[in-house]
């Protein structure tokens, strides 16, 4: 797509209608609240969620700041439709400098918390500065107070969520920290309820350095609520939406097992990273049909009609196939209601599953090899054993022994011996969260290495690589000719590319990609119905030629920010292992990512974006992209 | 009559009753403005779906003081005459079913009117799992169709 292409998606004629933007700037260091509704211009060309926090972060961030300093920005932001009723409209985005890769950290959660926090009249708070001490930020009646939280600290995510209830009323929903994020944890997550996360970057460590132990939306008056546009039409667009999903069969099956349906198919492809990548199948003790005997209900997230979040009967919630996999095949657990516990005992702590999984599992390797020994570890580690990924989770949250070296993630690589990180699976220091081994699949591939966050498949990850579909199917998603074979390399940066853009979009409205177009299914929900719900929902008008701009502008600004913070082409790359060492087993075995071929398909999406050959946004299109903040003022006093 | 029956095995606890509950009654999205609550604790491991039974001899009714609670003898319904609230909550604290819920912010309490004048009952349209039905009662037993 040339200049001219991108002229013709440009936004003429978007309107934000009654799209709601109001903006809490809590300065802790001062200890004062200002209140701003985001400019139109802004809510016109990053809509909400992810693409206005990012919009925020560049503009009030200055650069090479050290993410657990005070001038540091966290940014929890609810999407567009997010509270509105709309299916699965549940989700928000918590976004800061990330401690764990130095660069954007932007997480993105489901739960309760987002459609409170604007049903108590606030849909985005920027914190700024450090607490003297620690505080929780209450937010109620479109006022967001600050607020002493010495009691709470210390306490575990159940613990302080329960004690929120207790204090605040039965019908609070809050986001908090637990003891890995109040300890730095380099990737602490941010918890809302007693599994969903903001898991991604190490967001926890930095709500931490702040000393914020939590969020907590109490509720509002009626005037405080969002106003719908067009109750009666958006009540039936929703219920028609909500019947064509339901007829689905993917929500379906992820309604009736969960996201672990995922492991069967990795491992039988040969693709279940085991073992820190070592190998590559694992035990079936993990597949979807026997975690399913660990668990008493399917429950859901706010306005969800898939439910897909298991409660468990170890007194805990997931696991999500992400936490069977790098908590169970990655670390050689194969013991069901093992990987369970340890999932319920991570979340307990605030840590994110994958980084956990990902970070342990490299240092049993190291020690495997020699590459460390005892003198640091403490005590001789191995694959297998549960007891000692208990040890290792309770010490790394407490930054007790080897935990506080395992802590740091990928920043302990001096320490542990390996410093070009030969043995972690790791992009721009960011432990991959897909179990799935991407050697095989090579739009995976490219995708964890072009993430705007470091290697992460919620950016991209195009599942339907796998399904085989019919030719003219994948022409009408793509919009063009794309291989059917998920081996080969070219044209695969037009499925990266398009499915960064969808996602983009998803995660600004505030809906769980589990309904949507692109990541699960070819079906599902379409830019076409975002439009729609946000027209009936706030009398906006986003056509789908604005909605793939809004798309194409938050990856860029994404990537601006991470130029700014000195991302390069030599960063878009993948672990050395998926370029040097053949996949062991499975339907994928001997497969791995050629060197040359990567470098083609880097160079090509490059050139799709209109980057430059190092990957770098152009000066222009920063300078156009960021025009629409010159109207932030950092809020006023209410 | 009829009455709303609600399935707690069924129900995930989405709260997209309570905020087309909102909806259809306000036209805001809040679902702490809905008739219909699902009380979930997540530490705990519940939800619970709260909504007005429409009793055959409702303590609601009885124990208003302003009487701006009584019910239909023909429909069955609660009549809910929201000038005449008062907000003394006598109504919560005697429902068994937590059936009817105080607005704090508004001083009134919030009851379901079963939809009255609207083609469907809003949570029932809302609820993706089928755990919400509105159907006939005789004798105060389900009629089965």
């Amino acid at each position: 797509m040339g200049e001219k292409g991108r002229r013709q998606v440009k936004n003429m004629g978007a309107s934000i209608g009654n799209i709601r933007s109001r903006v809490a700037f809590v300065d802790l260091t001062e200890g004062t609240v200002r209140y701003e509704d985001t400019p139109d211009e802004m809510v016109r060309k990053y809509l909400g969620g992810r693409g206005l926090n990012v919009a925020y972060l560049y503009k009030l961030l200055p650069e090479d700041v050290d993410p657990l300093s005070p001038e540091n920005v966290l940014i929890i932001g609810a999407g567009a439709l997010t509270g509105t009723g709309a299916p699965n409209s549940g989700r928000f985005n918590i976004t800061a400098k990330s401690p764990e890769s130095n660069i954007l950290g932007d997480a993105n959660s489901g739960g309760f918390f987002g459609p409170k926090l604007r049903a108590s009249g606030i849909d985005r708070i920027i914190v700024l500065g450090k607490a003297e001490s620690p505080v929780y930020l209450k937010v109620e009646d479109s006022v967001v107070s600050i607020e002493n939280a010495e009691k709470y600290w210390g306490m575990d995510v159940n613990d302080v969520q329960f004690a929120f209830q207790r204090d605040l009323g039965q019908s609070v929903e809050a986001i908090c920290i637990g003891p890995a994020g109040e300890n730095l944890v380099r990737f602490a997550c941010v918890m809302s309820g007693i599994k969903n996360a903001a898991a991604r970057g190490g967001l926890g460590a930095v709500m931490g350095s702040k000393n914020v132990k939590g969020i907590v939306a109490v509720g509002g008056r009626r005037e405080d609520a969002l106003e719908i546009s067009d109750p009666d039409g958006f009540l039936k667009l929703c219920e028609k939406l909500k019947k064509y999903l339901n007829d689905s069969l993917i929500v379906k099956v992820l309604g009736h097992v969960g996201t672990p349906l995922l492991y069967e198919v990795s491992n039988h492809l040969g693709a279940i990273r085991t073992r820190n990548s070592q190998d590559s199948t694992f035990e079936p003790t993990l597949n979807a049909e026997v975690i399913h005997d660990h668990v008493s209900k399917m429950i859901s997230c706010h306005s969800c009609v898939v439910h897909c979040r298991h409660r468990n009967i170890h007194n805990g919630e997931g696991p999500e196939y992400t936490t069977i996999g790098l908590l169970g095949a990655n670390l050689g657990i194969a013991d069901t209601g093992n990987v369970i516990r340890l999932n319920n005992l991570a979340n307990r702590l605030g840590l994110d599953v994958s980084s956990t999984g990902g970070i342990i599992s490299w240092a049993i390797e190291l020690y495997q090899k020699g590459i460390i020994d005892d003198s640091i570890t403490g005590e001789p580690i191995d694959f297998g054993d549960y007891d000692l990924a208990v040890r290792l989770i309770n010490s790394i949250a407490k930054r007790e022994g080897f935990g506080d070296v395992l802590a740091d993630s990928s920043q302990a690589a001096e320490k542990l011996n390996d410093p070009d990180r030969d043995y972690l699976t790791a992009v721009k220091g960011l432990p991959q969260s897909d179990p799935h081994d991407v050697r095989y699949i090579k739009a995976f591939a490219l995708g964890i290495a072009t993430a705007s966050r470091g290697a992460d498949h919620l950016r991209s990850r195009p599942t339907i690589e796998v399904f085989d579909l019919p030719a003219e199917l994948i022409r009408s998603i793509y919009g063009s000719d794309v291989s059917r074979d998920p081996t080969a390399y070219e044209t695969k940066e037009i499925v990266v590319y398009t499915h960064e853009n969808i996602y983009s979009i998803i995660d600004a409205v505030g809906i769980c990609k589990f309904v949507c177009h692109g990541f699960n299914s070819p079906k599902l929900l379409k830019f076409e119905h975002h439009s729609e719900m946000l027209e009936k929902a706030f009398g906006a008008k986003f056509l789908e030629g604005d909605l793939q701009d809004i798309a194409l502008r938050i990856v860029d600004l994404e990537r601006a920010f991470n130029n700014r913070e000195g991302v390069k082409r030599p960063d878009d790359t993948l672990p050395r292992r998926y370029f040097d060492e053949p996949m062991p087993d499975g339907v994928a075995k001997g497969h791995k990512i050629d060197r040359e071929e990567f470098k083609g398909m880097l160079d090509r999406y490059y050139k799709l974006r209109k980057w430059d050959g190092e990957g770098v946004v152009p000066d222009e299109r920063v300078r156009e992209i960021t025009s629409p903040f010159s109207g932030i003022t950092g809020g006023v006093e209410k | 009559m009829k009455r709303i029956y609600t399935n707690h095995n069924l129900c995930s606890g989405c709260r997209a009753c309570s905020v087309a509950c909102s909806i259809a009654h306000t036209g805001m999205a809040d679902d702490a403005r809905g008739a219909i609550r699902i009380i979930r604790n997540a530490v705990e491991g519940y939800e619970v779906q709260a909504v007005c039974r429409v009793c055959e001899d409702p303590e609601c009714v009885a124990a208003c003081m302003g009487a701006a609670l009584s019910k239909d003898p023909e429909t069955g319904r609660i009549i809910f005459d929201e000038d005449r609230c008062i907000g003394c909550w006598m109504c919560v604290m005697v429902c068994p079913y937590q059936g009817i819920h105080p607005d704090h912010k508004t001083g009134k309490a919030i009851i379901c009117d079963q939809c009255e004048g609207r083609e469907d009952a809003a949570c029932v349209a809302a609820c993706s799992t089928g755990a919400i039905v509105f159907v006939e009662i005789e004798d105060g037993v389900k009629v089965e169709s």
